[in-house]
């Protein structure tokens, strides 16, 4: 949010730019990607599948050195640190992710107790010390003592992401990397978690950075929105502002596609348009990436993107909807 | 918080429903292996301890009391002698399993893990340890190295070890993608750690199988070597030496050739028999 940018960020990304060999050559997998993450501020990153939210999130987290651009956090270099392993463990005392999938996220060999103590294990903390964290952090999360013993095979969807937020909280880290934290789980106990995410964030005083397809989540939990499209950044504000008046057709696209009833609202022209397959874009493109399905696109996307800022939005996009524009069942949607 | 509601757990299994479970040839097999286990172990207890000792003498003693299954063409006790020849074919195929298992986790885990050119020097080596038929490898090693006890165990390592190392290697290859794997390399820990903390207890189900499977092929190749004369020498006692020597009395006293080969089978049918049936469990 605008009030919390000048302090100094805890996650400053500038420049990023991964560049992955595909089916049919090079692409960018995230292109020219800058933002900055205030602290205890919720960002979220969102965007379809392939858009490149995963790729930003390994980045950031130091699991796959990007092709350009930096990363800081807390004033030190990412991509240097993950480096060496003594530099990772220098990180995961100030970074840490939660799973997606907590199936996948935690050991099925190891007992609750275990699995959380392990982000701590490396961390030069004493045994009673690590104890005492590890017991902090479930409760926390709300895990009574009963489950510490129990394998995660023992333990329900919504109960295994506590025990992968508690592992991830446990050092105390200044940024949290959610990687769509709770697309694996029940609808009713997504909600649960989101709450748990937005009282750590306030009790510990946490920044969190989210990856998240689905909108809802997103709302329930960012102060700021960044919207990404094949590897661009394309628009970004605070939250409420960006469901309110998307200004980026992709953006609008992904609040209609949301709900059934923006779905029906949806004009034909961007039913058509959104449903195209788009071809890979050559690495030199300077056009707008969002073009080949873009119901509003001319001659100069091709070629040109305007990036238009203001106080609290920004997008990138030459035909922005305006506010004032008649858009279907736009506050149906964001309601 | 309905999450945090203690979820039901599926109730411990009794041994009784256990048992009920289990189909009944595995029963069986599992009833044999011990009776051969307790042969192996008690009835050199029993018998006085020159009981394998050379003895003209007593030479085709017929069953009695004296000796339970009789004698053989040196007079020794066909009970004792086949009690110290499952010993030692057991003994024998828990050493080469251990190790063989040890050092294909080690290649297999590494080479999954690690990937790249480290993954591929190590396949391919696996590939050619795979591409000689086990048992002719094993007889012509066994040749130039002189047979013995420790030979025969090292050769036995060496046509073996590739069956943990491919199966290992494929189990880990899919571990590493798993996120907890993920997690503990984002937190610096080192690879020897990761492959003991994590890779390990997640392929322990897998060393199991694939031991139960290949004990009965070490006891069946150690048999067959010993028989073949390159493998233990007399005055070792091994069952694939025993048939090879009372071979030649087939006709006029066939007790110690059909015991020591039915023994010989019973143990290691019974031991696949129970390994097959714990590894089609995990699937």
């Amino acid at each position: 949010m605008t009030q919390v940018r000048d302090e100094t960020p805890v996650l400053d990304v500038a420049g990023l730019s991964q560049r992955f060999a595909g089916g049919s050559g090079h692409f960018w997998a995230a292109k020219d990607v800058s933002f900055q993450v205030a602290p205890a501020e919720a960002v979220a990153l969102v965007g379809e599948s392939g858009s490149g939210k995963t790729t930003v999130a390994q980045a950031i987290s130091g699991l796959q050195a990007p092709t350009s651009g930096t990363v800081h956090l807390a004033g030190q270099d990412v991509v240097r640190l993950a480096r060496t392993r003594r530099g990772r463990r220098d990180l995961a005392g100030r970074l840490q992710m939660v799973f997606q999938d907590p199936y996948s996220s935690l050991d099925p060999t190891k007992p609750v107790f275990q699995l959380v103590e392990e982000s701590l294990l490396l961390s030069g903390l004493s045994r009673p010390q690590r104890h005492e964290r590890v017991a902090e952090s479930l409760d926390i999360v709300g895990l009574d003592p009963v489950q510490h013993a129990r394998r995660p095979r023992e333990l329900s969807g919504g109960q295994r992401q506590r025990v992968g937020i508690a592992r991830a909280i446990a050092p105390r880290p200044q940024l949290l990397v959610l990687d769509e934290p709770v697309a694996s789980l029940d609808v009713s106990v997504q909600g649960q978690i989101l709450q748990l995410l937005d009282d750590i964030r306030t009790r510990e005083n946490v920044a969190m950075l989210v990856i998240a397809h689905d909108l809802g989540v997103v709302r329930a939990i960012a102060d700021r929105t960044l919207v990404m499209y094949r590897g661009s950044l394309v628009e970004g504000g605070a939250t409420p502002r960006v469901f309110a008046e998307p200004a980026h057709p992709n953006t609008q696209g992904l609040l209609w596609s949301a709900t059934a009833h923006g779905q029906q609202a949806m004009p034909t022209a961007a039913k058509i348009a959104l449903a195209t397959d788009a071809a890979p874009l050559p690495l030199a493109d300077t056009g707008c990436p969002f073009r080949a399905r873009c119901w509003r696109r001319t001659a100069e996307c091709d070629t040109d993107v305007a990036r238009v800022e203001t106080e609290a939005h920004w997008f990138a996009c030459n035909h922005p909807i305006s506010a004032s524009e008649e858009v279907a069942d736009r506050v149906d949607v964001t309601a | 918080m309905t999450d945090t509601m203690p979820t039901p757990i599926q109730p411990h299994p009794t041994p009784r429903s256990v048992l009920r479970r289990v189909p009944p040839i595995v029963t069986v097999a599992s009833a044999v292996a011990v009776v051969l286990l307790l042969w192996a172990v008690l009835v050199p207890l029993l018998n006085p301890a020159d009981a394998t000792a050379v003895d003209p003498a007593r030479r085709f003693t017929p069953p009695g009391p004296d000796a339970l299954l009789g004698t053989d063409h040196l007079g020794r006790d066909l009970a004792s002698m086949i009690a110290v020849g499952l010993r030692t074919s057991i003994l024998m195929a828990l050493t080469v399993v251990a190790v063989s298992g040890a050092l294909g986790w080690l290649v297999g885990a590494v080479g999954g893990y690690v990937g790249g050119v480290t993954d591929n020097v190590l396949g391919r080596l696996m590939d050619v340890f795979n591409a000689f038929p086990g048992i002719i490898l094993a007889i012509a090693l066994v040749t130039v190295l002189s047979p013995s006890y420790s030979a025969l165990v090292l050769v036995l390592v060496l046509v073996t070890w590739v069956n943990y190392g491919r199966v290992i290697r494929a189990r880990v290859l899919s571990l590493r993608r798993e996120e907890y794997i993920t997690a503990s390399r984002m937190y610096g820990t080192s690879l020897g750690r990761i492959l003991g903390r994590h890779v390990l207890p997640n392929t322990g189900d897998l060393l199991l199988s694939i031991s139960l499977v290949q004990i009965p092929n070490v006891m069946l190749a150690e048999s067959t070597i010993s028989f073949l004369g390159f493998g233990l020498q007399p005055p070792q006692v091994s069952l694939g030496l025993l048939i090879s020597s009372e071979k030649d009395y087939l006709q006029t006293n066939a007790m110690p050739v059909l015991v020591a080969g039915a023994v010989l089978v019973l143990a290691c049918t019974s031991i696949a028999t129970i390994g097959l049936y714990l590894r089609g469990k995990e699937r």
